[in-house]
C-alpha cells in the first residue's frame, strides 16, 4: 500500500476528519519515539495529517486507516531523516530528564532510560518496537506499515528487544557483535 | 531503510503473542506511549483541525 495507491471508494469527509482526530495521540507517540524530539515530532504529525487530508480521495474507505496514517507518517519521517542525518540525535529535553531527573522506576525499568536507549537503536528496530511494543499493532499491520514481510518484523522486534535491554542494562552494544550500529550518538554527561 | 525481502506467506504469525504482558521492556514502551497519549492536544493541532473544519464547512479562514 502506498500513500496514493488505495483507489477511491466513496467516503465522507466528516468521517475521515473524525478518524484523523482519533488517531492523533497515537501518531504523536509514534513520532516522538522515532525522533526523540517533541516539537519535531509534532511538526511531522501535522505534516502527515495535512498530506493525508490532501490525499483523502485516494484512501479506500473501510481499509485500515491506522496503517495508512502510520505509513504516511513513517514515509515522511524517513524523507526528513534523509534530508537531515542528525535529526535522530541529541534532544536536550530528553537528556535533561535522563541525566538530572530522579529515576522514575516502574517494574525495575526507568522510562526515561528506555526513551534514551530507543534513540540509540537503528531506526528500523526503533520503529518496530514503537509500533508493536508501544502502540500494540499486530505483526501483520506492522508489516503493512513498514512494507516488509512479517518474518522481517519478528526478526527486527527480537533484535530490537535484545539491543534495547543491553543498552538499558549495561555498556553500549559491541559493534563487532551486532552489525546494526546505533545511528544516534550515545548520550553522555557533558564535561 | 526498509527491506522488502522475504515472504508474506507467514501471515499466521500475526496471531502469535507479540510482547508478553509481563515483559518489563514492553511495559516501559507502553508507558512511554501512554504518557504522550495522555497529553492535551497542543494548540497547533487545534488550529490545523480548525482549518480542516472550515474546509468541511466551506467557509474561509477568519484571518
Amino acid at each position: 500500500m502506498t500513500e496514493e495507491a488505495p483507489k477511491a471508494a466513496p467516503h465522507d469527509d466528516k468521517d475521515f476528519r473524525d478518524q484523523l482526530v482519533a488517531i492523533i495521540p497515537s501518531l504523536r507517540a509514534f513520532a516522538r519515539g522515532l525522533c526523540g524530539n517533541r516539537d519535531m515530532a509534532d511538526d511531522m504529525v501535522q505534516d502527515a495529517m495535512t498530506r493525508a487530508w490532501a490525499a483523502r480521495q485516494s484512501y479506500a474507505a473501510g481499509s485500515n486507516f491506522r496503517a495508512w496514517m502510520f505509513m504516511i507518517l513513517r514515509n515522511h519521517y524517513y524523507t526528513t531523516l534523509r534530508k537531515n542525518a542528525r535529526m535522530v540525535s541529541w534532544d536536550p529535553e530528553v537528556a535533561e530528564r535522563v541525566l538530572v531527573a530522579a529515576p522514575a522506576q516502574h517494574d525495575g525499568l526507568n522510562v526515561q532510560d528506555v526513551q534514551a536507549a530507543l534513540l540509540k537503536l537503528p531506526a528500523e528496530q526503533r520503529e518496530v518496537l514503537l509500533l508493536i511494543g508501544a502502540n500494540g499493532v499486530s505483526y501483520e499491520e506492522a508489516a503493512e506499515i513498514m512494507g516488509c514481510a512479517i518474518g522481517t518484523i519478528k526478526s527486527r522486534l527480537a533484535r530490537g528487544r535484545v539491543a534495547l535491554a543491553a543498552l538499558i542494562d549495561g555498556p553500549a552494544l559491541d559493534d563487532e557483535a551486532d552489525p546494526l550500529k546505533p545511528r544516534a550518538p550515545v548520550l553522555t554527561t557533558p564535561r | 531503510m526498509p527491506d522488502k525481502s522475504g515472504s508474506k506467506a507467514d501471515a499466521g504469525a500475526a496471531r502469535e503473542p507479540m510482547m508478553p504482558i509481563d515483559d518489563p521492556i514492553g511495559a516501559a514502551l507502553r508507558r512511554l506511549h501512554d504518557e504522550v497519549v495522555a497529553e492535551p492536544l497542543p494548540d497547533d493541532f487545534l488550529r490545523l483541525l480548525g482549518e480542516i473544519e472550515r474546509k468541511l464547512d466551506g467557509t474561509a479562514p477568519s484571518e
